[in-house]
């Protein structure tokens, strides 16, 4: 048997070690601790199409109705009626003809805006698709005055809803933007994303551009949807 | 009577007709006007020591004080039970008065709980690292446990030297001259046990201790001093161990092996080892606080005595990051959502390693690395530092510091929970990552079984 000493010295140390484990329990993570702050962006190029004045870029997407679409951007050397250059020519050509549509975009670090048309025209339509910083919660309106294809005018508010650090463990660094349209106008738009109540949820991906689209009307059924499958760099 | 009329009427005690009739005492005698006299320089005496300097009175002075009084039937207060420290003046010199003049009462240290709570936990904290340092020290072996044990010494990294200073005889004997005195020392050196090697008898020890005989004139004559100086070396007889500690079972440090006999020796039995082994930690360099523990038996063999070899087989139980469903399933789009978040997994491991043995200041430390398995693919290095601490003679608790880290991959855990989203997409919200440093660094503790 060890002598009293022994044991007295001993069990110091023993409950030494256990002020040591107690210390560490309080280690064990919880679930609070994987919660971080979402990141912000200011480089809004990043977050639609590769840009590069010697390559055409070609995103095709597909939609819920089966529709597929090739969106083409290529450098237009143009300059906007608002004096905003350089533009770029975007033309998305679908298997139906009427879905043949081209547009022109203009894209900066603070400032991705589309045009409806011929940005040289003072009266062509345009959105705001990005803007300013890019973090969640941010806010801007999207165009004060919208005219769709049926003539109908709407304003449309854009929020960016969240963040994810991965879609599918394919893209990063992806944001969830949300438009809201809302009828300014008598005339009540025929396109179901934008009359008023519906939203436009869009994804944009860090590097890529937009890998989603989700259209919703007033009672949050889906219109339809339109998801990136394939890029290609000519 | 009249005596204790004075010290009534010095303390103020007397009603105006009381003084009337002492001061008419007083006025006709002059034996009683010398005892007022004596009582008012006692008084001034007494005023004057309370001005002057304050020693300190042992606890253990005041409390046979009070004994010493209540044996000689003092029946007055008894000394407050929490006074720590009196400081009473006293007069150090003169007519050996003293008096307790001003009494101040220390109030007591721990008053509070949550202080005696902290300070207890910080004096044990520093208590159990000072006993760890300073316990395991070579110095509480004696000579006499050398010998009762003989094989001590061998696991005593080194000799253990034992200065004794030889008392001198406080007889007549005076230094002649102006000579310098020489003190003698024997020194006695312990190379291995059995035979008390080298004992060296150092008596002539030349200006070590300079006295001249006006200032030391009754150490040593000079006869004295040459036959000391003159004495052959001899050999100390070891001292029997009851000498010194009559029955009592000698000190020895919690920290000493029990087993002293070379490891040479021993059968193949005695170098077998059994162990329970505990251990856990935080891993380092993780923001998540990413956890592990590690729980095994083992059993180990000394190879040497620098030397074991060591296996195991147990659990071991990780933090690791992993992909799993977030607390809100779905977002607005009805798309899945899943967070990377740390999850306990278990393990069965086996493990392999070796440990060498050293000694730091006679405390016993031994390094320990290796690897174990976990029956997936993965083997993980670990390593520790621990010392050994006494429990019995069969058995002894090893304790320290250990260390098991290694990387994993999160990206399967991801495409996991991918695929069981049901062809739908998925989205990672939070920090996104593919690998993880994880493990453990922390405090380890193993009891050991030896024959």
């Amino acid at each position: 048997m060890p002598s009293k000493y022994n044991q007295r010295k001993s069990l110091s140390s023993l409950g030494l070690f256990a002020i040591l484990i107690c210390v560490n329990f309080g280690c064990v993570p919880t679930p609070s601790a994987v919660d971080v702050l979402t990141p912000r962006f200011t480089t809004l190029h990043e977050f639609f199409m590769p840009t590069s004045p010697s390559q055409t870029y070609s995103w095709k997407l597909s939609g819920t109705d089966t529709l597929i679409y090739s969106e083409t951007i290529s450098m237009s050397g143009k300059v906007s009626a608002s004096g905003l250059s350089p533009i770029w020519a975007m033309s998305r050509v679908g298997t139906k003809l009427y879905d043949s549509v081209a547009n022109e975009v203009f894209i900066s670090d603070s400032v991705v805006q589309i045009f409806d048309g011929n940005s040289a025209s003072v009266s062509v339509s345009s959105q705001r698709l990005l803007s300013d910083t890019l973090r969640v919660g941010a806010t801007w309106t999207g165009s004060p005055r919208f005219i769709t294809r049926s003539g109908a005018e709407v304003s449309i508010a854009a929020k960016v809803e969240d963040y994810y650090s991965s879609f599918d463990n394919t893209y990063s660094d992806v944001f969830l933007v949300s438009y809201s349209p809302s009828v300014i106008g008598s005339r009540v738009p025929a396109e179901g994303e934008y009359q008023s109540g519906s939203k436009i949820n869009r994804y944009f991906a860090k590097g890529v551009g937009m890998i989603l689209e989700i259209v919703k009307d007033a009672t949050g059924k889906i219109i339809f949807k339109k998801e990136l499958t394939e890029t290609r760099i000519n | 009577m009249t005596e204790e009329r004075i010290l009534d009427f010095l303390d103020g005690n007397l009603h105006s007709s009381e003084e009337e009739e002492l001061m008419h005492r007083l006025a006709v005698s002059p034996e009683q006007r010398g005892l007022l006299k004596q009582h008012l320089q006692m008084r001034e005496l007494t005023s004057a020591l309370a001005k002057q300097q304050f020693v300190t009175v042992p606890k253990a002075l005041t409390a046979s004080l009070f004994t010493t009084l209540a044996a000689s039937g003092y029946t007055g207060p008894q000394m407050p039970a929490t006074i720590k420290e009196s400081v009473v003046a006293t007069q150090t010199a003169g007519t050996g008065f003293k008096a307790p003049i001003a009494t101040q009462s220390v109030s007591p240290i721990f008053q509070r709980r949550s202080l005696v709570l902290s300070a207890l936990l910080l004096a044990f904290i520093s208590g159990s690292v000072v006993t760890y340092f300073t316990v395991g020290t070579t110095d509480q072996y004696n000579i006499a446990q050398l010998n009762s044990t003989p094989a001590t010494a061998s696991k005593v990294q080194s000799a253990r030297t034992i200065n004794e200073m030889i008392t001198v005889p406080s007889s007549s004997e005076s230094i002649m001259g102006n000579t310098k005195a020489n003190i003698s020392t024997r020194s006695i050196t312990l190379d291995k046990p059995k035979n008390l090697h080298r004992i060296q008898e150092v008596v002539s020890n030349e200006n070590s201790f300079p006295l001249s005989s006006s200032t030391a004139p009754t150490l040593l004559s000079q006869p004295r001093v040459a036959e000391i100086a003159s004495r052959p070396l001899r050999t100390l007889e070891p001292v029997p161990s009851s000498d010194i500690h009559g029955d009592r079972e000698p000190i020895r440090s919690p920290f000493l092996q029990p087993d002293y006999q070379s490891a040479d020796t021993r059968s193949t039995l005695e170098r077998l080892n059994f162990g329970f082994h505990f251990g856990e930690g935080k891993a380092p360099g993780n923001e998540q606080a990413l956890t592990g523990s590690l729980r095994e038996l083992s059993v180990s063999y000394d190879l040497s005595e620098l030397f074991s070899a060591r296996m195991s087989i147990g659990q071991f139980l990780p933090y690791e990051t992993q992909a799993v469903a977030a607390k809100q399933s779905v977002n607005s789009d009805g798309l899945a959502l899943f967070q990377l978040s740390p999850v306990l997994k278990s393990r069965a491991v086996i493990g392999a390693g070796i440990g060498m043995k050293f000694s730091i200041s006679g405390s016993p430390l031994e390094i320990d690395g290796g690897m174990i398995a976990d029956f997936q693919g993965n083997i993980l290095p670990r390593g520790g530092l621990f010392t050994s601490l006494i429990l019995t003679d069969f058995l002894t608790m090893n304790i320290g510091i250990e260390a098991l880290i290694y990387s994993h991959d999160i990206r399967p855990s991801i495409s996991a929970i991918q695929t069981s989203s049901s062809g739908g997409h998925s989205l990672l919200i939070g920090t996104s990552k593919n690998k993880e440093m994880t493990g453990y660094i922390g405090p380890s503790i193993e009891f050991t079984g030896h024959f």
